[in-house]
């Protein structure tokens, strides 16, 4: 059962990131990108991990991608301005190396799967999954604290940074 | 309700004040916005640099006042650690004394940008200082989520210093590419940390060393996904470092980011990409502790090849593309790309010493750190140089960081000449001045563990770089000045960018002449690199 709705939900996560990166009309990309968050989401209800599922679809498939399609919207951008001057070999080379790197990653996945590097169905049952808030909290201000700490700093100056870059007037 | 207890790991206190450092640049970043708001227009740029070096200078003075002392080696060597993620151990003091006092004079050589500005000296010099305080994090990260968020916050910080400008059309696009080639690394870089951990389970330093050596010791070929997942990680250090392939933003980004940006980017942030490569080369390749020299690291000796034929063709890319340069930016740019073949040149000096066993990896990483030390002395120099000439040269053919608003510097201000002529000799690695030797310690860690080929390469390229370098030498010194070149008064060189220039190429001699104080520094914060991995 869980092996299924993995590859439901990874399946189709997958399926909508590249109709993503494919959509010529950076509208309907985006709506593709909401896709592959609800397949994501999915994927962690699947591990088990509810309150960052819930996170994801909250904050990523709500917040974020309101503000994604407020920018394309206010951009306005005609789909002439989008055409790219890009060598017409670029997409076949970039099918080369995706298709070369999922070969690679495959292998390596493979290779793993049978040195016996993950857990088996039994290793698998004696493992406590915690994705609790309060776990999650615990981490996040105790083991992590240093991380957490930085990441706030980070916030505070993409603030700074998105301030300089857009006000209006400026030598 | 449940209760929240502060866990910590085991066995380690709370040790806050190993990170006053990072206290002091923090809260320095955050008041240097203040001076903008509460002070008249006229004063604002110089009360906020002022600030800043001084909150840096304080940060330089208590990481020197820590060590590199053996009593706070053996504080660490007792888990006398901070708050999981950061370990404070002599390399990363060394580390965050160089970003700090290298960060000081890099406010100080800014002054000369600023000072025309007529806005967003707070912002310039907060986001500066918020990159430097993420540069002295990553010095001590001891494990893998504790590097992604430091990393990100020195490299998401200079995206947005590259495109300060934003009237300008190449610092736009400078910040533009350096983003879009970012995100694709870091990408890479955070899902060779996924694989990492899969195949670990842990996100510690110290568990992956131990994982990866005894996987070794079981005589098994390396795992699939472990290389998988390290060369993904070191594709996105190779970013940060400039190498093959991941060098392309480097052209355009230096050359259209505000001067003092491009000083900040080849210094600093090439350090954090290096201080990390030390990091991981020595979570993965080496491990003192294990004697037994009959214990081979297959993980290291495929890495030795990888690391090599990177080393070679960063190396090669970056001393051939400079010559053909006319911007004196970009030239600095394709050298800086040498200059990280040569950095990876010692880091697969590093990694063949693992692939033997019973190593500590000690010539390397103190020849990487010897080259970090010299190498920021020197580009601080050259571009002190530059932002001066820069921004009196608005009328020379060519623009203000064209070639030939250098001909004939000498006769036109000598004292910015003889600057820049140390600060390119000693990028090319003349003696005596502080680039030979780092190129010799460099070369001396390849030879030491046979990669013969490597130092060859890496010694023809100093031949070949003398080339170009000494092109620019002798166009600044025989060449008639150019018309509407500035001469004399019309250079302003701030008394801050003076002092810069007279203490750099003092220190770049010095470090020449008398090396042995520099190199025990880079010896004892790379033993101690050395010692505790793995612990």
């Amino acid at each position: 059962m869980t092996t299924v709705l993995f590859v439901v939900f990874g399946g189709s996560a997958l399926a909508s990131a590249l109709l993503a990166v494919t959509r010529k009309n950076p509208v309907a990309s985006a709506i593709w990108l909401v896709g592959m968050f609800f397949g994501l989401a999915g994927v962690y209800v699947v591990l088990e991990a509810y309150f960052v599922a819930a996170v994801q679809v909250l904050v990523y498939a709500g917040a974020i991608m309101v503000l994604f399609l407020f920018v394309i919207m206010l951009l306005d951008l005609r789909s002439k301005q989008l055409d790219l001057e890009a060598s017409p070999r670029m997409p076949i080379l970039g099918v080369c190396a995706a298709v070369l790197f999922v070969v690679v990653s495959g292998m390596a996945l493979m290779d793993a799967h049978d040195a016996g590097i993950f857990p088996d169905a039994a290793e698998r049952a004696t493992l406590v999954l915690d994705g609790s808030p309060e776990a999650i909290g615990a981490d996040l201000f105790g083991r992590w604290l240093l991380a957490f700490e930085v990441t706030s700093l980070l916030l505070l100056g993409g603030i700074l940074g998105a301030v300089i870059l857009t006000k209006r007037r400026l030598t | 309700m449940f209760s929240l207890a502060f866990q910590l790991p085991e066995g380690l206190t709370p040790n806050l004040e190993l990170l006053l450092p990072e206290f002091i640049v923090a809260g320095t970043a955050l008041g240097a916005i203040l001076p903008e708001l509460i002070l008249p227009a006229g004063r604002r740029a110089a009360a906020t640099a002022w600030t800043c070096f001084a909150g840096l200078v304080c940060a330089f003075i208590v990481v020197v006042a820590m060590g590199p002392s053996a009593e706070l080696a053996l504080a660490v060597k007792d888990g006398d650690l901070l708050v999981s993620g950061l370990r404070m151990d002599a390399f990363s003091v060394f580390c965050r004394a160089l970003i700090t006092g290298g960060g000081a004079l890099l406010v100080l050589i800014s002054m000369a940008f600023t000072n025309r500005l007529d806005r967003g000296h707070g912002e310039f010099y907060a986001i500066l200082l918020f990159s430097l305080l993420g540069v002295m994090l990553v010095s001590g990260v001891s494990d893998l989520l504790s590097l992604f968020v430091c990393l990100e916050l020195v490299t998401i910080m200079a995206y947005v210093l590259a495109a300060f400008r934003r009237n300008d059309l190449r610092s736009t696009e400078a910040g533009l590419k350096y983003l879009v080639v970012g995100a694709v690394s870091t990408a890479l870089l955070l899902l060779g940390i996924g694989l990492i951990y899969g195949w670990t389970g842990s996100l510690s330093l110290d568990a992956i060393s131990a994982k990866v050596w005894a996987s070794a010791a079981e005589g098994a070929v390396p795992p699939g996904l472990l290389l998988l997942g390290t060369a993904l990680l070191f594709c996105g250090l190779f970013f940060k470092v400039g190498g093959v392939p991941f060098h392309v933003w480097i052209p355009d980004v230096y050359q259209g980011a505000p001067s003092p940006v491009t000083a900040f980017l080849v210094t600093a942030s090439k350090s954090a990409g290096v201080i990390l490569l030390l990091r991981m080369a020595q979570a993965l390749f080496v491990r003192p502790e294990i004697m037994d020299s009959t214990v081979h690291n297959p993980l290291a000796q495929q890495w030795v090849l990888i690391l090599g034929v990177v080393a070679c063709i960063t190396l090669l890319f970056g001393v051939l593309g400079a010559m053909p340069q006319r911007g004196i930016k970009r030239m600095l740019a394709y050298s800086s790309i040498g200059h990280a073949g040569y950095l990876l040149m010692g880091l697969a000096a590093i990694a063949a010493e693992g692939g033997r066993g019973a190593a500590s990896g000690q010539y390397g990483t103190e020849a990487l750190l010897y080259y970090l030390m010299a190498y920021f002395v020197t580009s601080i120099v050259a571009f002190g140089v530059i932002i001066v000439v820069g921004a009196a040269s608005n009328r020379v053919e060519g623009g203000a960081h064209g070639d030939r608003a250098y001909e004939g510097l000498w006769s036109r201000s000598p004292f910015l000449a003889v600057a820049l002529c140390l600060a390119l000799l000693s990028l090319a690695g003349v003696p005596p001045m502080s680039g030979f030797f780092a190129k010799f310690l460099i070369l001396r860690a390849t030879i030491d563990k046979g990669l013969y080929a490597l130092a060859f390469i890496g010694a023809g390229a100093v031949v070949v770089s003398l080339y170009f370098y000494l092109l620019w030498i002798k166009s600044m010194y025989f060449k008639a000045p150019p018309p509407g070149a500035p001469s004399g008064a019309d250079f302003k060189i701030p008394a801050s960018t003076r002092v810069v220039l007279w203490a750099g190429m003092a220190a770049m001699v010095i470090m020449g002449v008398w090396m042995p104080p520099f190199y025990d520094w880079a010896h004892q914060a790379a033993a101690s690199l050395t010692s505790l991995a793995g612990r």
